[in-house]
């Protein structure tokens, strides 16, 4: 019997599939295809307890940006009370949804050498150089400059990025998916091989 | 029917507790048994799903199916899972076959009525063996999946104490088995040794461990007792799960969301 090949999903896929098509109806239809796809029994998703602290991380912050309830309430301690058992709670639900999922994988790395993976990590982003690049309006503070580049960012993988990719490769991943077109950078990386890297359908503002 | 509702894997697990008599003492003894007769079946029933996700663990080849096939027939009461207390403070899982699980065997699809006649002559050799002893019939037709045991010493210092006392309840054992089919599992070895691409490929799959120990843990941090049961709707329900929490007048992008918790 042949194995289904794994597939490691990073937390972006998880979170365009679980927002749906109203919130993320560029990218959403490309998760959904993906997920809906799995139970042909072709490919397994493999979910991390990395990915999935980031999704926990990402349910914090947005109960963090819930003003009116939290400026309802008057202490701080009720305020992070909110915040980190609000998140938690949703976090177990939504959790407990996924662990009744057959096609995801939980599996861990079996022999994971930490100090090993910190040391390709930092070889492979010695080698990654990016790219700086220049825009004419500002995402975070809104300003335009009607075509005048004013600003310059540094594009490059990052950190954790590569510590995903070597995770995959650790739990003998067939492929990597993302919707970060910055992981195209690793694409010919040879220390992440046999990884493949996959990124469904990079919208343009996802380039980095 | 109760058992139209049972999985393949769960019904072959009913079948090998019914031929054991009704009872299994021990999870590694049902590993062991699940292993022989899966290996046996799949040579000669292609077409009859038997459980093929050995990996090697601490007590030789264990299946995560098997596990799933026990709880599946536990939570359908066709099977009693309880724990009871050995000698050294050790304990031991017995599984009792239930007057459901007695019924639900009686009616036996007509496909499978050969390879169950089959299946109960098999068991009748390894219903002879100790566990000892199906541990080192394991380890000898299946090395591969014994080289992460712990218990290998143990296993080895009981085939010397076999060996060398020669007593008549081993040469009784021996004539369990019949000789031409030792022989050709001998041979399987031999073509196995033989065959380093194989083995290379199976390492490979051997590493794409079953995730049921992860998604134990996993259950286990989120404060569940054990994981929800598998349910092929499951991944219809995740579809917009989140769609409630993101925040209203916010722009969602999950690329920028994970890079910002990312830190980049």
């Amino acid at each position: 019997m042949n194995q289904p090949s794994l597939v490691y999903i990073d937390a972006n896929v998880f979170l365009s599939y679980m927002a749906g098509q109203d919130a993320d109806p560029q990218q959403y239809p490309f998760a959904k295809a993906f997920f809906t796809g799995l139970p042909s029994g072709k490919q397994a998703g493999v979910f991390s307890l990395l990915s999935g602290l980031e999704i926990l991380d990402v349910l914090r912050k947005w109960k963090g940006w819930e003003f009116e309830t939290l400026s309802r309430m008057s202490t701080q301690e009720d305020h992070i009370k909110h915040v980190i058992e609000g998140a938690r709670e949703r976090y177990a639900e939504i959790i407990t949804e996924m662990l009744a999922v057959p096609e995801i994988r939980f599996m861990q790395p079996l022999h994971l050498d930490i100090t090993q993976l910190l040391h390709d990590a930092l070889e492979i982003l010695s080698d990654v150089k990016g790219s700086v690049r220049f825009y004419d309006s500002c995402k975070i503070c809104g300003r335009q400059n009607n075509g005048q580049k004013f600003l310059s960012v540094h594009k490059c993988v990052g950190m954790q990025d590569v510590i995903h990719v070597l995770l995959a490769k650790a739990m003998k991943c067939d492929a990597f998916v993302t919707f970060d077109r910055g992981f195209l950078e690793l694409l010919n990386e040879t220390r992440i091989r046999p990884v493949r890297i996959e990124v469904l359908r990079p919208p343009k503002s996802s380039i980095r | 029917m109760q058992d139209n509702n049972l999985t393949d894997r769960a019904r072959l697990l009913l079948a090998l507790v019914n031929l054991s008599g009704g009872q299994i003492n021990g999870l590694t003894r049902m590993q062991k048994i699940a292993l022989l007769i899966s290996k046996d079946l799949n040579e000669d029933y292609k077409d009859i799903p038997v459980f093929d996700d050995w990996i090697p663990n601490k007590f030789g080849g264990v299946s995560t199916q098997v596990y799933l096939a026990k709880d599946e027939l536990v939570e359908e009461g066709l099977l009693i899972e309880k724990e009871i207390s050995l000698e050294k403070g050790k304990k031991m899982k017995v599984y009792d076959l239930t007057e459901l699980g007695r019924h639900t065997m009686q009616v036996v699809p007509l496909k499978l009525q050969q390879a169950w006649q089959d299946l109960s002559s098999k068991m009748q050799n390894y219903n002879k063996a100790s566990t000892n002893d199906l541990l080192m019939l394991s380890y000898d037709l299946y090395p591969r999946l014994a080289i992460n045991s712990t218990i290998v010493p143990e296993v080895n210092k009981q085939r010397v104490k076999k060996f060398s006392s020669l007593s008549p309840s081993f040469e009784e054992d021996i004539g369990a088995m019949p000789s031409p089919q030792i022989d050709k599992r001998k041979e399987k070895i031999r073509m196995l040794a033989a065959d380093e691409q194989f083995f290379k490929r199976r390492d490979y799959e051997m590493q794409k461990l079953p995730d049921l120990e992860a998604r134990r843990k996993m259950a286990g941090i989120i404060g569940l007792k054990k994981p929800p049961k598998l349910d092929p709707y499951a991944i219809h329900r995740l579809d917009s799960i989140m769609q409630n929490e993101i925040p209203k007048g916010k722009r969602f992008d999950p690329v920028e969301l994970v890079r910002s918790v990312r830190g980049d």
